[in-house]
């Protein structure tokens, strides 16, 4: 078991009730090979809490960024004598409830975005779970794995995350991403997907 | 192996001319429409500035292209300024498509094209070769792939269709049968619109000389009385017969078209085994043939539109890696038998050979081994639930338009919408219903859907890259779910599998046995 839970201030109460009936009874897998690390247990895991704050991060950057610049606008329009002082201060009100209500979105949805996100290991390859209304469980079988990549950008770097990529010759399917994995846990998961018969793929 | 380079043949020059010219002629069509009544305009000028470059570089690119066959690569290099070497090793080669046009075959030669997994644009065109180059390409790139040992296999005699041995016919397509699957197709509609498009786009109404009210008149002097009072009357009578008239014209027209583009696009299609690959030939006047690795293919479709069944006959098509991506390369698609992402495995069959005919091709599939599973029972209570909130929906914003804008009594017969649209999906969605199922054997995952036009897709296991298990919300609350299977070379339309409506356990089941499956399988390219 290598998901750590540093659980450092994530408010959300993470006891919350897994929708049970979006379980998918898989068959429990035989048990790993040898050499299989014991991160193929067959067992469903969450990314890393760490990936929360990092959304909630990009979220509130996003929405302070694009308030600030709608609200810098307006004021200069007002001072500029645009707009009647009492269209400013209807719209300023106009303009503060998107905001804040952007700002709990931004704030709650990485949340209930994580809660969803879960992914499986096992001798056979690797399944990942996610989606909040639309769910999906997509598998990708070891054997069609064609290669994997494990990229960092800086804010993930700063909270020791990555993202996986899983690269296969399907279509659609073509890249299957994995983010805000415990950097230590993707490159484990990397090793584990690479082609076990040799390096031609 | 050989491993001295080879050239191009020595009259590729005009070929590539030709091909470079290609993308000169809509701009020139335009400039000469554009300056038409220009007095100065020299167009024999304008013609030589685009066409003598185009002919040294077509020059120089025939002197500087060779190619090799390296022990297990193909190396082709190219470039003026930019020197290009390409390693293309053999077993990444999935078809060589052979293309003849009336000019190549004047002079005895054919553009080959070499199509690699994974891109959807060509590896390597060769334009153009001489028959027994091509041959020679085809023998130490394919051959090389199978126990045959390419050494012993160099007997190329210069005709083109001369193969080796172990050669059986799979499927001729008579010229009758061709004007049926002119009938069927609705080709006829495709070209008659790029034409619209063009002649509008042309401005050719406008030009000098033509004046629809004065050949109206011109025709009407010297037609009979019946046309006369069609054509003047206004009488509802003659401008309904007219309108009908016109439109069956029309329609008559478009498979008139279509028949004809037909015959000469798959004019003698064959499709052969050939040391365990399959080889289509079709063509009158460009010739197409192109080589299928069996284990290349991914997915096979069957397809039986309404004309199909009407005249009891079925058309089968196939997915290969690479030979996706729509819109790349003008010759690639003509090689892939027409603007489409899919291989033509059979262009037309009579409907009950379809089965006999996959089972010979591909011994692995058989369509009449699957046991065809249902789709849940509650499918149809969803499909009509989710139409009749549409059509509601839609009646409710007719109904409320007609009252506002006429009279809420006009207005009533917005219930018409329901009245009419209803009953049709009902029988729609059972119909659908009765015909859609899914079938897992021990080496493939079937899935056939359809009402009046109908698809059965196969892919066989080991070509299952992805399997994906979804749910909607409306799913959730229907404990239902869908499964849908990638795989490669996929293009962005045609049937495939993804069986939708089905029992979450069901679905469950499907999927975990799918990803066992492809879990336990090699994949090659």
């Amino acid at each position: 078991m290598d998901d750590q839970e540093p659980d450092s201030n994530v408010e959300e109460p993470t006891a919350e009730p897994v929708e049970v009936e979006a379980e998918v009874a898989e068959t429990e897998v035989q048990e790993p090979e040898t050499e299989s690390i014991e991160l193929a247990d067959g067992k469903e895991h969450e990314v890393d809490p760490a990936a929360i704050q990092l959304k909630r991060l990009v979220g509130g950057i996003l929405v302070i960024s694009v308030g600030t610049v709608v609200l810098l606008v307006l004021t200069l329009v007002w001072a500029l004598d645009g707009m009647p002082g009492w269209l400013y201060r209807t719209l300023l009100v106009a303009w503060g409830t998107p905001v804040v209500g952007f700002g709990y979105f931004a704030w709650q949805w990485p949340v209930i975005h994580h809660r969803h996100l879960r992914y499986r290991v096992d001798r056979g390859g690797v399944r990942i779970r996610r989606g909040v209304l639309w769910r999906k469980i997509i598998s990708i079988p070891t054997t069609r794995v064609q290669h994997t990549d494990v990229s960092q950008g800086p804010l993930q770097r700063n909270l020791g995350l990555a993202t996986l990529t899983v690269h296969t010759a399907g279509t659609e399917g073509a890249s299957i991403s994995l983010t805000g994995l415990n950097h230590q846990v993707a490159l484990q998961l990397r090793d584990h997907l690479l082609p076990a018969h040799g390096d031609d793929g | 192996m050989t491993a001295e380079p080879r050239r191009l043949h020595r009259l590729s020059w005009l070929f590539l001319t030709a091909s470079s010219a290609k993308g000169l002629i809509l701009p020139l069509i335009f400039v000469f429409f554009a300056s038409a009544s220009n007095p100065f305009a020299r167009f024999e000028l304008l013609g030589a500035v685009f066409l003598i470059p185009t002919l040294i570089s077509a020059l120089i690119r025939q002197r500087i292209y060779n190619y090799r066959f390296a022990e297990d690569e193909l190396v082709v290099r190219e470039g003026v300024l930019t020197k290009k070497e390409r390693h293309i090793p053999y077993e990444r080669i999935h078809n060589i498509a052979v293309i003849r046009n009336p000019f190549h075959r004047m002079f005895g030669v054919a553009s080959a094209l070499i199509e690699t997994a994974g891109s959807g644009k060509p590896e390597a065109v060769l334009r153009v070769l001489d028959m027994p180059a091509i041959a020679e390409l085809r023998h130490l790139t394919l051959g090389a792939e199978e126990d045959v040992d390419p050494a012993d296999d160099v007997d190329t005699d210069g005709a083109p269709a001369t193969v080796s041995r172990e050669q059986t016919t799979l499927l001729e397509v008579p010229t009758a049968e061709l004007a049926k699957l002119g009938l069927i197709s609705n080709r006829g509609a495709i070209i008659f619109a790029a034409l619209a498009a063009f002649l509008t786009q042309a401005q050719l109404w406008q030009a000098d000389g033509f004046d629809p009210e004065d050949w109206a008149s011109r025709f009407k002097v010297q037609t009979p009385d019946w046309v006369t009072w069609l054509l003047d009357s206004s009488a509802v009578v003659s401008r309904v017969l007219l309108g009908v008239g016109v439109i069956l014209v029309f329609l008559a027209l478009l498979r008139l078209v279509s028949i004809g583009w037909h015959l000469v696009k798959y004019h003698g299609f064959t499709l052969v085994r050939q040391r365990g690959d399959l080889r289509t030939e079709f063509g009158l006047l460009t010739t197409v043939s192109s080589i299928i690795p069996t284990h290349k293919i991914q997915l096979v479709t069957t397809h039986d539109s309404i004309l199909h069944r009407l005249l009891r006959r079925t058309s089968i098509d196939l997915e290969t890696v690479g030979a996706s991506e729509q819109g790349s390369d003008f010759e690639k698609q003509l090689a892939q038998g027409g603007f489409k992402s899919r291989q033509l495995l059979a262009p037309i069959l009579e409907a009950g050979r379809a089965a006999g005919f996959l089972r010979q091709v591909l011994p692995d599939l058989d369509l009449e081994a699957v046991e065809w599973q249902p789709l849940s029972t509650r499918a149809r209570q969803r499909i009509m639930k989710r139409m009749a909130i549409i059509t509601g929906i839609q009646t409710f914003t007719l109904m409320s338009v007609l009252s506002v804008f006429l009279h809420p009594l006009v207005a009533l017969h917005a219930l018409w919408l329901p009245a009419v649209v209803l009953p049709l999906v009902w029988f729609g969605a059972t119909g659908w219903l009765r015909y859609s199922r899914w079938g897992l054997t021990d080496n493939a995952v079937y899935y056939r859907s359809g009402w009046l036009g109908r698809a059965v897709s196969v892919v066989p296991f080991d070509k299952v890259q992805t399997v994906v298990l979804s749910a909607s919300p409306f799913d959730r609350r229907k404990h239902m779910a869908s499964v849908a299977v990638d795989t490669a070379g996929a293009g962005a339309m045609g049937h495939r599998i993804d069986i939708p409506y089905l029992d979450r356990s069901v679905a469950e089941t499907i999927y975990q046995r799918l990803y066992a499956e492809a879990g336990s399988t090699e994949f090659n390219w």
